[in-house]
Formats: C-alpha cells, structure tokens, sequence
C-alpha cells in the first residue's frame, strides 16, 4: 500500500530532520550535551594504526610565492621586469583555465613587485588581479573593500602582502564552499610555476647557491601539487597537457641528490619556539639545472600564451 | 510525481541547511584560529580544515624552508576538546608535539636547514562528537 504524505507529514519530517542541526550548533556555541554521542575517542599515540586522512586538496604551495620574493630581494638581486607577465597579455585568457592559472601568476608577480616597492607596476598588477577576479566570479573573496584596502597601502609592502595573502585565503576557503576546488587548485599551480619560474631564471643567471638549493628543494612541493591536480586530468586535453608537463617535470626532479641527517630539536618553551636543527643538503648539477629551468619555463609558457 | 517532488524538497531543504551549518562551522573555527595568528605572520594563502571520525587524524606532509621562521595554528570548532598536532621528519623521527605542552594551539618553528615534514592532527576529547579541525601556517618575514 503506498504511503500518503500529507503537508503536516512533511512538516513533521523536517522537523525530526532539522533536530539534529539545531543540536550541532547549540554544542557549538557553548552549551555542551551530557548525554550525547557515547564513542570514545582515542588518546593520541604516535605511532597507532589509526585510519589517516589528507586534508581535502592539501596543498602547501611553499615557497609561497612572498617566500621567494622576500629571498631574492634579501640575496641583493636587482629587480628585474622582464621575468613578469606583462598585465597585457590579460586579455588573451578568456577561458577559466587560463583566468584561474594566470590569477596565481599575477598574485606572484604583484609580491615580487610589491617587495621592491614599486608602486606604479604595483597599481598595474592590481587591476589586472581585479579583472581576473570579476571573470571568475570571485568577487565575494575580492571584494571592493579588499582593492580599497590595497590601494591605501599600496606604499606599505608589509600591509599590501599580509592582505593579499589573507585574501588569496579567503578565496580559497570561498572556492571549497562554492565546490570550485579545481579553481584554487589551478591559481595555486599558477602561483608555484611563477615562484620557481623566478627562482630558476634568477638561479641560471647568478648561479647563486642559495637560489638554486631553493629550486631544488621543489620535490615535495611538486609532488603535493600533481596530487591536487590529478582528479582534473580528464577535464579537457588542455588539463591533461598541463598535468602531464608537470609529471614529466617531477621526474626531473628525481635526479636531485637529497641528504637528511636528524638532530635533537631545542624548545624554548617561554617563547614557544622550537629550533630545528636537523641538516638537509641538495646537490643538483648544472644538467638538472638547465633541464630543469627550461621545462618550468615551458609550463610557464603553456600557462601565459 | 506529487510525492516524488515532496521527497526531493524535503532533502533539498535539509541538504541547504546542512551545507549552512557546516559553512558556519567553519566561519567560527576561522575566527577562532585567527586570533592565534598575530599580523607579522604571512599565511600560505590557505586553510586546512578537516572534518574528523573517531579513531581518525589528518595528515599531510610539507617543506619547511631553512632560516625561515613559521607558525603552526592548530583549532578546532568542538567544545572542551584539544587539537593536538605533531611534527615529524621523513624518517618519522618526532620533532615536536604539543601534547607535552599543554596542548598548546600555537608554535613558532625556527628552521635552520630545509626540512620536509609530515604534520598529524587529532583530537583529544573524552566524548568524541563529530567536528571540523584547522590548521594554519604563516612564515616571519
């Protein structure tokens, strides 16, 4: 016999429904159930079988991209425009794998500017942000108060680079919401190939040794971000070349000579700092570095035309 | 076809409500582990945030840059709980945890050659209810 919902019943439904809801939340706010779930958790112990899950699209995409500019402007190197994305080439993105990818670029580029406090680029770089922003739809995380913000700091590099970055985690946070993961995921491999796009074009032409132990110490950063973009791959050819050339470049990155030796770290517990004094060592050759730099430049290239 | 459009509003509205709740969950464990993350930190330009099972931990692995300076936010959302996180090299050798501090949601670590970790996450309540964890990490200029 079929079952008759009437609108009381369905009123009923979501009431019994809904419980649960309201439940959750007044946990949250303060009022702890006495009674409620009777599952005990487990004590932390380091080394149990418990079941491990990732973060959902962990990626940390270090050096960030304020990382790298904060390294070159420190190591003395002169500031250099011909390693940017000229803000003209803005146009030419029209789909929103380019828009998202270039979005990365450009944040990049607005910091390696911003670091060497140069205003006018800085303004360039900024408009060109915001375009970028209102064609993908971002507007919510970039708002008009974010730019006016910007604007009225634009002179002061700290405040400029702590409200980007912020924002850069607001939209993050915004495209998860929003189920466009795919979106961060493609700003943030535009912000990485950007950072050691600068470091290999700046490590070739110094040959300084911190740069390029930097560059060399992209593995796991690489490998973090293959990981996250791996689900797209079969989004369109376009999303499958790209994830293909960054495959192709972690195997690159495999001839890299790693050493690790671990220390005891210090705590200093007053001022809540732990030192860590294990020592790493990257040795890569002037062949790594070459095919190294030239395929991150072919990336770049795929991602900026 | 009555009863079938009824069905799907009654989980369409319960789906919305459901997705709001989790949405506010996570605008308050922003705010909460904002206030661990002073202004002369620069984060990554993202948030990690989880939604934790009993018997379960989050876990991912990260470079840290040597001489740099970074700083981990750990925080949950769940009331009378301690997000306990743990820093290990490759070799799963612990560097830290502040389970011997207190639990403590905030560390500063001091870097002084590049080092890949894997951080790990849990935590530790008597009555385990379902709940969101987030994680932030910012460097020192």
């Amino acid at each position: 016999m079929p079952i008759k919902i009437n609108t009381r019943g369905v009123y009923f439904l979501l009431l019994i429904l809904l419980l649960p809801i309201a439940f959750t939340n007044s946990s949250c706010t303060g009022r702890q159930d006495k009674k409620a779930p009777s599952a005990l958790h487990q004590p932390y112990k380091p080394d149990t079988l418990s079941f491990l899950i990732k973060f959902e699209s962990s990626l940390f995409p270090l050096p960030s991209p304020y990382q790298v500019a904060h390294l070159v402007k420190n190591l003395g190197i002169p500031f250099n425009e011909n390693i940017l994305n000229k803000t003209e080439n803005q146009k030419q993105y029209t789909t929103s794998l380019k828009q998202a990818l270039n979005l990365g670029i450009y944040g990049t580029n607005l910091s390696y500017i911003n670091i060497y406090e140069r205003t006018p680029q800085s303004i360039s770089y900024l408009n060109t942000i915001k375009k970028l922003t209102q064609e993908l739809g971002l507007t919510p995380a970039f708002n008009r108060t974010f730019f006016e913000g910007i604007e009225r700091n634009i002179n002061s590099k700290d405040s400029l680079l702590v409200m980007l970055s912020r924002t850069y985690r607001v939209a993050d946070t915004y495209l998860r919401e929003s189920d466009r993961t795919e979106i961060g995921a493609l700003i943030l491999a535009g912000g990485w190939i950007e950072s050691v796009y600068i470091l290999s074009r700046l490590a070739k032409s110094t040959s300084n040794r911190e740069l390029i132990n930097r560059l060399g110490e992209q593995k796991h950063p690489l490998d973090n971000l293959i990981e996250v973009l791996t689900p797209l791959y079969y989004k369109s050819a376009e999303y499958a070349e790209l994830i293909d050339m960054f495959i192709d470049l972690a195997y690159e990155f495999d001839g890299i000579i790693y050493s690790y030796s671990y220390k005891e770290p210090k705590v200093d517990v007053d001022n809540k700092i732990i030192y860590i004094n294990s020592q790493s060592r990257v040795i890569i050759s002037e062949y790594h570095l070459d095919i190294i730099s030239n395929k991150i430049e072919n990336i770049r290239n795929f991602m900026i035309e | 076809m009555n009863r079938t459009l009824t069905i799907a509003f009654v989980t369409l509205a319960f789906l919305t409500l459901l997705s709001r709740s989790a949405v506010g969950q996570l605008n308050q464990l922003q705010h909460i582990c904002s206030l661990y993350f002073s202004p002369e930190y620069i984060t990554d330009g993202q948030e990690y945030f989880a939604q934790l099972k009993p018997d379960q931990k989050v876990e991912f692995r990260t470079t840290f840059f040597g001489d740099n300076t970074y700083r981990i936010v750990a925080c949950t959302n769940l009331r009378r709980s301690d997000v306990i996180f743990s820093v290990y090299d490759t070799e799963k050798n612990l560097l830290f945890t502040n389970a011997n501090y207190n639990n403590s949601p905030y560390w500063d670590f001091r870097f002084s050659s590049s080092v890949t970790c894997i951080i790990q996450v849990d935590v530790q309540n008597q009555k385990f209810t379902p709940g969101y964890v987030m994680l932030l990490i910012g460097y020192k200029p």
